[in-house]
């Protein structure tokens, strides 16, 4: 069984600035493990800037981001394993990797854990209605389109105005398409005050406030949703072709709560960024990461 | 030109799948026309999956019959399906003197029937088998022989077994017309016509349109729907048992499912339709199902929801002399026969339960009727294997994991941890579309509903089918995924 000082467990902005700044402080053996072909984590999904003022001291795109890190990585002592999913951690400091190389243990003297975080989705909603196709999440659909160069449809609707939902909708207005409401329970806008202005402002996104989504219309696509103002009780129907969820984010804590149970894990684990709390920046989930190995 | 087979079923669902099955024992050819782009989507996907034992069923009916027959071999149906299943048994709660007696009753009803296991139990050993449930109890009625079953899974399985067994199957096609001619149908389809000496109609809802096609109108189905709630793996533990409750006073009772796949499933509701169905749930429903839920359970989590559903039932009534709804509805399992048109009708609770059974009682009355009885196939082969589960052989044997092909190893869907060589084989067996993927495999059906795996799961749909990844569906056409610019 293979043995390391420091099993890093993502390979997002928070475990690569985990494993740069275990490799700075001198341990010898570091694994990075990550799920996806290639390390970014949800960076190499963002196309648009705003990363890096914090770190870089530059206007950055997630992409170029990511791929600051990813040399940096490249060139240090720290080990990466692609392609490769962490399936169990165990008490006794080991740990299942499965991946297109096998099924391996490993064993290890501490463990980061840099999951990220994933998006709530439309149950966590009080909505009836149908499930047809055309609704998906904010996030799976900047993976499909930035990624993977495919189309989503053109009357959209978003619900919530989260950061990942305001920078959708201005992404999509660029490429001509309809946002026909963003739609927010709250009385004002979520996500960052830039985002609101360059996104919802600059693209003058039609935000419905102290509003619902009650049903869901349509059974093969998506034919509408019907909305309810909270104050007023007012209900009316708005129609689209895609519905897409920007109505916020979970720390990725399931990896500990399957090896361990719901409530408690070994104090040898250490969450780091988004899996630990959401953060509003990526600099921050960084500096999240480099702050990790302080106490050595 | 009319295709020609001997016995047509109308409908695959899991009853269509499992009649099938039980005649393709016999050396009969047997075609099976679904007008869905899957097989087990309607009502048999849409259920608690409780294979119940019987006990409250009226001494002398089909249904008791039945159920009796099927809670007894459903072990074994399983080990030769290869079905996972789960022997939890039912807990059905009084709070009252009310539901006390209607309890004592079911019990008095069990025993008459000779139905093993079944008792009642008192407070003390109710909260040592369920101590998270709210105080107050007064007594259960104990089903220990009660099982869970992922519904779908059970009828996929009747599915690929019938089709090993020559059975051929057509989907996406709806009947049209259906004519008497001489000794035979002719049935048309949106896509063919096909001459049948026998009709096995399985058709659900449609059961009753379907056979007022060729029949002297007899029965009308009006559907009630029912909503549920599926809450996350976390919750799983939460109950071991299948709870139900006897309400007190009037009204509906509620049903908490431990399920075969570690979640928990509440429901269902019961409410009328306005219109026709199309798979809405209601507000209403849904909130009615948290409350009550809370209420049985203080602890449940109801931010844990990760999916909602609904269904609808096929209630049947009578018909008068003059074709006008009666009141009176139909208890027991029905089937109407006439001149060789078979037609199950107004199938609901047990259903699932007793679908091996009443795929056998029809066939058996199918072969009956032909003048010369069909044989029995020397080649029949009654068992048939499931697609491998990384997640379970993970925990339960990760030795043959290692022998199977390396994609067994990568991982598609985070929540579920479904492989991709799971979806390939699915893909294999004749899914294609996202939603018989999850039916076959699971994969989408955890706490993120398929945010990491959709898109993963269309590229290797597209790769695989070699079709324009614009082109996959959801479930059947006209629901694409993705809409080409």
């Amino acid at each position: 069984m293979k043995h390391f000082d420091v099993l890093i467990i993502g390979g997002g902005a928070g475990g690569m600035a985990a494993a740069l700044s275990a490799s700075e402080k001198g341990y010898q053996n570091i694994l990075l493990v990550e799920r996806k072909e290639a390390l970014g984590g949800i960076l190499l999904q963002c196309t648009h800037h705003g990363f890096g003022l914090g770190y870089f001291g530059e206007d950055l795109s997630g992409i170029q981001y990511a791929e600051r890190f990813r040399s940096k990585v490249e060139c240090s002592n720290v080990q990466v394993l692609l392609n490769t999913m962490v399936l169990r951690l165990h008490p006794d400091k080991t740990a299942l990797l499965s991946g297109t190389a096998g099924l391996k243990t490993i064993s290890f003297e501490r463990c980061v854990l840099a999951s990220g975080c994933r998006e709530r989705t439309l149950y966590s909603q009080e909505i009836a209605g149908t499930r047809p196709s055309g609704i998906m999440t904010a996030g799976t659909a900047q993976k499909l389109i930035n990624i993977d160069q495919l189309d989503i449809g053109d009357e959209i609707v978003i619900l919530g105005s989260g950061d990942v939902g305001q920078i959708m909708a201005r992404q999509l207005s660029q490429a001509g398409k309809h946002i026909i409401a963003m739609i927010e329970k709250e009385d004002r806008p979520g996500g960052l005050k830039r985002n609101q202005k360059d996104c919802l402002e600059a693209y003058r996104i039609p935000l419905c406030l102290n509003s619902v989504i009650r049903k869901i219309h349509g059974t093969k696509q998506i034919e509408g949703v019907t909305i309810q103002n909270l104050n007023s009780g007012k209900e009316s129907f708005l129609n689209c072709s895609t519905l897409l969820t920007a109505i916020g984010m979970i720390p990725e804590t399931d990896l500990l709560k399957t090896s361990f149970g719901q409530e408690t894990y070994p104090d040898w684990i250490k969450k780091i960024g988004n899996c630990d709390y959401v953060h509003d920046i990526v600099d921050s989930v960084s500096a999240d990461g480099f702050k990790i190995w302080a106490e050595k | 030109m009319a295709r020609k087979t001997e016995v047509l079923i109308i409908g695959a669902g899991i009853l269509g799948c499992f009649a099938a099955r039980a005649l393709s024992r016999y050396k009969l050819d047997i075609s099976v026309i679904e007008k869905e782009a899957d097989v087990c989507t309607g009502i048999s996907k849409a259920n608690t999956g409780i294979i119940y034992q019987g006990y409250d069923q009226h001494h002398g009916s089909l249904k008791a019959e039945l159920c009796k027959r099927a809670s007894a071999s459903f072990s074994a149906l399983c080990a030769e399906l290869d079905v996972a299943y789960k022997r939890t048994g039912l807990l059905m709660l009084s709070f009252g003197p009310n539901a006390d007696k209607v309890l004592e009753k079911k019990i008095r009803n069990a025993e008459s029937g000779a139905i093993p296991n079944v008792h009642l139990i008192g407070p003390q050993e109710i909260y040592s088998f369920e101590p998270s449930l709210r105080d107050g109890v007064t007594h259960a009625l104990y089903a220990e022989d009660t099982y869970v079953v992922n519904p779908w899974d059970l009828g996929i399985a009747a599915f690929e077994n019938a089709k090993a067994n020559g059975t051929s199957f057509y989907l996406n096609e709806e009947v049209i017309n259906i004519r008497k001619e001489s000794d035979s149908f002719l049935i048309e389809t949106n896509k063919q016509t096909f001459l049948a000496k026998r009709v096995l109609c399985c058709g659900g809802l449609k059961a009753d349109m379907l056979w007022e096609m060729v029949c002297r109108p007899m029965i009308r189905l009006i559907p009630q729907a029912a909503d549920y709630l599926v809450f996350d793996t976390y919750c799983g533990n939460l109950i071991h048992h299948v709870l139900s409750v006897e309400p007190e006073e009037k009204g509906d009772g509620i049903t908490i499912v431990p399920t075969a796949d570690g979640n928990l499933l509440l429901g269902p509701t019961r409410r009328d339709i306005i219109g026709e169905f199309d798979g809405s749930t209601a507000l209403k429903g849904l909130s009615e199902l948290k409350k009550k839920g809370k209420w049985l359970l203080p602890d449940l989590p109801l931010e844990q929801v990760i999916r909602s559903f609904a269904a609808a039932r096929p209630n049947p009534f009578t018909l008068d002399k003059n074709g006008e709804i009666t009141d009176k509805s139909l208890k027991d399992f029905v089937i109407l026969e006439e001149d060789g048109f078979f037609d199950l009708i107004g199938v609901k609770t047990p259903g699932i339960t007793c679908a091996n059974e009443l795929g056998l009682h029809l066939a058996d009355k199918i072969i009956r009727s032909f003048e010369r009885t069909p044989e029995l196939k020397t080649d029949f082969v009654p068992t048939r294997k499931a697609i491998p589960k990384t997640s379970e052989l993970l925990n339960k044997n990760p030795e043959a994991l290692s022998l199977l092909s390396p994609e067994y190893l990568e991982i598609i869907c985070r929540c579920k941890n479904v492989s991709k060589g799971e979806i390939l084989e699915a893909i294999k067996r004749g899914a294609f579309t996202v939603d018989g993927i999850k039916r076959r495999t699971g994969a989408g059906m955890g706490r993120c509903q398929g945010g990491y795996c959709m898109e993963k799961i269309l590229k290797l749909l597209s790769e695989n089918l070699d079709t324009d990844i614009y082109q996959i569906t959801k479930d059947g056409i006209g629901s694409e995924i993705l809409k080409k610019p």
